[in-house]
């Protein structure tokens, strides 16, 4: 129950300094609550509002920042892990809609609930919280020809956030899909001057799979140390598309942004190794491509800072018909361990069998609907446990050698829509598996529904 | 003083071997009996088999306590008779299932670095491949998952190059007792008590005649309302349930016992115990719960649905009522021993439109209406229960029917009841695909 002692001990106080009023109800406004009275005026929030329209039905929403909320509500939302988001919707049609609440956040805090979490003990104050709490919240139904607006109290996610804005009318379900920046916090790729990360003459363009494949096979297994000797963590995947169609597809998994290393988020992650706490935006350490560090590193925290996946991603100086072509290296971690090699003392044991990883990340972003087209290539020297490669950690990993390959589109995909490059595939049966790639290949070219010739077990 | 201090030094070497350095001794799974309890389902051509292990059974097949670490390996076989090659997506499964050499890091001992070895090679041989699995093969082995206490749900989604399918599971975990465990239900009525319905006017009249609200074990005193009707066969019921992530209940024991261990996990957490609340002279029948498990909000936070099995039937489905709250506040540590109340969220309604749409977004709820039967309170005039909290409804109770088949929601139907302005009546909709639902891309 927080603040129960430092209301009750202020509390105490007021009794001892005006002990004729002791018959009176205890201590009225022993803690004020001040809310904001109009939110919208107080807190200029709405001015990051992104609106989507479809058939009559339009959504405006914004994330509130920690500070925001703060602001807005009178008590530390963020601290019990609590976002309220902003909503407008505005109904044209003439049947109501409804907004659904769990395919929106599964986890979604009921009005009376966020309150009570800021609740201290036996505080009159509790009352007007829950009042205003309920007063600013949006409500399920949206009339016909109606408007509106107030907060949904969601579960907390730091950096950057994505909204499925779910909505039931008509007989069918509309969703609104957004994804907020949230202010308040650095991330690594926001100190990336990506303007002058290449001139405009490097790009090279290349227009057919051939020459793609050529390009990507002659990049190097693995990144390097600054000054671009050695050999360091695998470069075990591309992905190419529009940078944001790319993002939001991680974001849609349930990858979070990384913050860039500094003081405070060193600190922070040195407390969470002891505590064993979550700390899903937890600064990487800086691994070289290009002699530089990586431009984004995303990652996927498990339930302890111990336990993540984790990616690098490096900008390549290459489009493929006019995407961006990005590099990246992921990996699992498995547990963290007491070292002088970093400057917060610790470092994560990847899991050695790097391939996992891999896979990890090829059933997660084939799931996430953005990637149009997938395949392997080869890059990377085989290395088995008896002979493994080894990170500048002196960490050793192992590989089949292949790097997954990704392309997004800007539309939806789902799984059976899912177009292949059918160059090689990974794994112990990569053989057969890619003589039904090109048989299904050869048959969506002739517009057949793709049934591929079965091949007979030895 | 040498001959003092040498078996003392003798004794500190011993411990330190036997204690830290430890020994590693695995069961092949063969020789453990999880087998027994495993399900098979076949559909053209594929044939699934799963098991879902105890904590006992992990311990023995893998010699070090996994469920300790929050891991529940899960058994698998499947077997391909189609002429397609099929990729096993264990993300489907669960999004943060574990692998075989993270489970290996959780338990290495901290001396012996051949028994970390043997290990790590344990549960790389045993776990499963994720790769397609060819014309004619089969592929078996563990998938390391999150724990699951009491009953689990098991999702084997197949991918083709043309489109997936999917297999769903679930599955009764030994290890803890659930509370339902203790009621024998065929003896809850006599043949002479059943009322068989057939007709939707007269289902209507029975759940509007359900008394309003629980009791006292004496039958007196305030209660929470019954606002939810569930209708179905209990597998289908509880498919649902758990493939939203409910939990079952640990039955109350009574006794006092610190578990210390639990004490500071959440995940401890999920199966707690649940008071008693008494509607026709008896103890809910099943409890279930859904705690918030991401921060340690699972002490003080979650939602509770108590059931009655009813001695209605509804074209032969059994009809089950049920009160769904929403627990906002107290500690569960402390309310035990202290008694301390059970603070719920007193507008009701909201947690029952909660139940609603979670559970329609499971996807086998055939109809959906709202019968009267509560009684209209406001927050002014609001209703008590047991423990002097306030409630208020405005006083309808949903009702679910229950189908086997997978309902889409533009597919769902409707009785044509009480027309609950506002909410839902033209339905909710939803198909699932809210960041949550692994594999509802590939369907």
């Amino acid at each position: 129950m927080p603040g129960l002692w430092g209301c009750a001990s202020y509390c105490a106080n007021q009794d001892t300094l005006d002990s004729s009023e002791f018959s009176t109800p205890p201590a009225k406004g022993c803690k004020v609550y001040a809310p904001s009275p109009d939110p919208a005026k107080d807190v200029p929030f709405k001015v990051r509002a992104e609106t989507q329209s479809e058939d009559g039905i339009s959504v405006s929403a914004v994330v509130l920042s920690d500070y925001e909320s703060e602001r807005i509500f009178g008590v530390n939302l963020a601290r019990n892990g609590i976002q309220p988001v902003w909503l407008e919707i505005g109904n044209t049609t003439d049947k109501p809609v409804t907004l659904i609440y769990v395919a929106t956040d599964p986890g979604y805090y009921s009005p009376n609930e966020a309150a009570y979490t800021n609740y201290s003990y036996a505080n009159p104050v509790n009352e007007e919280m829950n009042e205003y709490f309920n007063k600013h919240s949006i409500k399920r139904e949206i009339p016909a020809g109606g408007v509106l607006s107030g907060f949904f109290y969601t579960n907390w996610d730091p950096g950057i956030k994505y909204l499925n804005v779910s909505i039931y009318g008509e007989e069918q379900e509309k969703n609104f899909v957004f994804y907020f920046v949230i202010p308040g916090i650095k991330l690594d790729y926001q100190r990336v001057d990506w303007d002058t990360l290449y001139k405009k003459d490097e790009y090279v363009n290349y227009e057919t799979e051939e020459e793609l494949r050529k390009v990507l096979e002659a990049v190097p297994c693995c990144a390097t140390r600054k000054d671009g000797t050695g050999e360091n963590d695998a470069l075990n995947f591309f992905v190419i598309g529009d940078t944001d169609n790319i993002i939001s597809a991680f974001i849609r998994r349930g990858w979070d942004v990384t913050e860039p290393i500094s003081v405070s988020s060193g600190l922070r992650a040195f407390k969470a190794y002891f505590s064993g706490a979550r700390y899903r935006t937890s600064p990487m350490s800086s691994v070289f491509v290009y002699k530089r560090a990586q431009d984004i590193g995303l990652q996927k925290a498990r339930s302890t800072i111990h336990e993540r996946n984790h990616l690098r991603l490096w900008l390549m100086p290459v489009r493929y018909k006019g995407m961006d072509v990005w590099i990246g290296s992921v990996s699992r971690d498995v547990g963290s361990y007491f070292t002088f090699r970093t400057p917060w003392l610790s470092a994560h044991a990847i899991d050695p069998d790097l391939d996992e990883a891999r896979t990890y990340l090829v059933q997660d972003l084939l799931f996430s609907g953005g990637v149009e087209k997938f395949g392997y290539i080869k890059g990377i020297r085989p290395s088995t446990p008896d002979d493994p490669h080894r990170n500048f950690m002196k960490q050793s990993w192992w590989t089949d050698g292949y790097r997954a390959v990704f392309v997004f589109g800007d539309d939806p995909v789902t799984l059976n829509e899912l177009d292949f490059f059918d160059w090689e595939w990974a794994g112990e049966n990569g053989a057969e598996v890619i003589e039904f790639i090109k048989a299904m290949s050869a048959g969506r070219k002739q517009g057949k529904p793709a049934a591929p010739a079965p091949i007979k077990p030895d | 003083m040498r001959n003092k201090l040498l078996p003392i030094a003798i004794w500190i070497i011993l411990a330190a071997a036997a204690g830290c350095g430890g020994s590693y001794s695995p069961n092949p799974p063969e020789e453990v009996s999880f087998l027994d309890r495993a399900e098979t389902q076949s559909r053209n051509g594929i044939t699934i088999t799963v098991a879902v292990l105890s904590r006992e059974e992990s311990q023995e097949v893998f010699g070090v306590d996994l469920a300790a670490n929050g891991v529940q390996p899960v058994w698998l076989d499947i077997e391909n008779n189609t002429g397609k090659p099929y990729f096993f997506m264990p993300i489907a499964l669960d999004p943060d299932y574990f692998s075989p050499n993270e489970v290996a890091f959780m338990n290495h001992l901290k001396f012996n670095r051949s028994a970390n070895r043997e290990m790590d090679e344990q549960f790389s041989k045993y776990g499963i491949q994720i790769e397609f699995v060819m014309p004619g093969e089969r592929d078996k082995g563990f998938v390391y998952t999150n724990l699951d206490p009491g009953l689990k749900f098991v999702n084997v989604t197949l991918y083709e190059i043309d489109g997936t399918e999917n297999f769903f599971f679930y599955f009764e975990v030994p290890g803890i007792q659930p509370d339902y465990e203790n009621v024998d239900f065929p003896t809850l009525y006599t043949k002479d008590e059943l009322v068989y319905i057939d007709d939707e006017a007269e289902l209507r009249k029975a759940l509007e005649a359900l008394p309003c609200c629980t009791t006292g074990s004496d039958g007196g005193g305030g209660g929470e309302p019954i606002n939810v009707v569930l209708i179905g066969d209990p597998d289908d019921i509880s498919s649902a349930v758990v493939r939203r992530k409910w939990d079952v209940t640990e039955a109350d024991t009574g006794k006092f016992k610190f578990d210390l261990g639990r004490a500071f996990s959440p995940e401890g957490y999920r199966t707690f115990p649940m008071a008693s609340l008494y509607l026709f002279g008896r103890r809910q029948d099943v409890s279930l719960q859904k705690s918030r498990r991401e921060t340690d909000a699972a002490y003080r936070q979650r939602n509770t649905l108590r059931l009655w099995l009813t001695p209605v039937r509804y074209k032969g489905k059994t009809v089950w009522a049920g009160a769904v709250s929403r627990d906002i506040g107290s500690d569960l540590r402390i309310r035990k021993y202290w008694f301390a109340a059970q603070e719920i969220d007193p507008d009701i309604d909201e947690t029952r439109d909660y139940l609603v749409e979670d559970i329609i977004l499971s996807q086998n709820v055939d109809k959906l209406g709202y019968v009267d039967g509560v009684g209209v309170s406001t927050s002014e005039d609001p209703r008590y229960n047991l423990s002097k909290l306030p409630w208020w409804s405005d006083g309808y109770r949903a009702v679910l029917l229950f189908g086997k088949d997978q309902i889409t929601l533009g597919d769902l139907g409707y009785f044509d009841w009480e027309d609950v302005d506002a909410i839902y009546d033209g339905g909710t909709g939803g198909d699932g695909t809210g960041a949550a639902d692994e594999g509802a891309q590939g369907k």
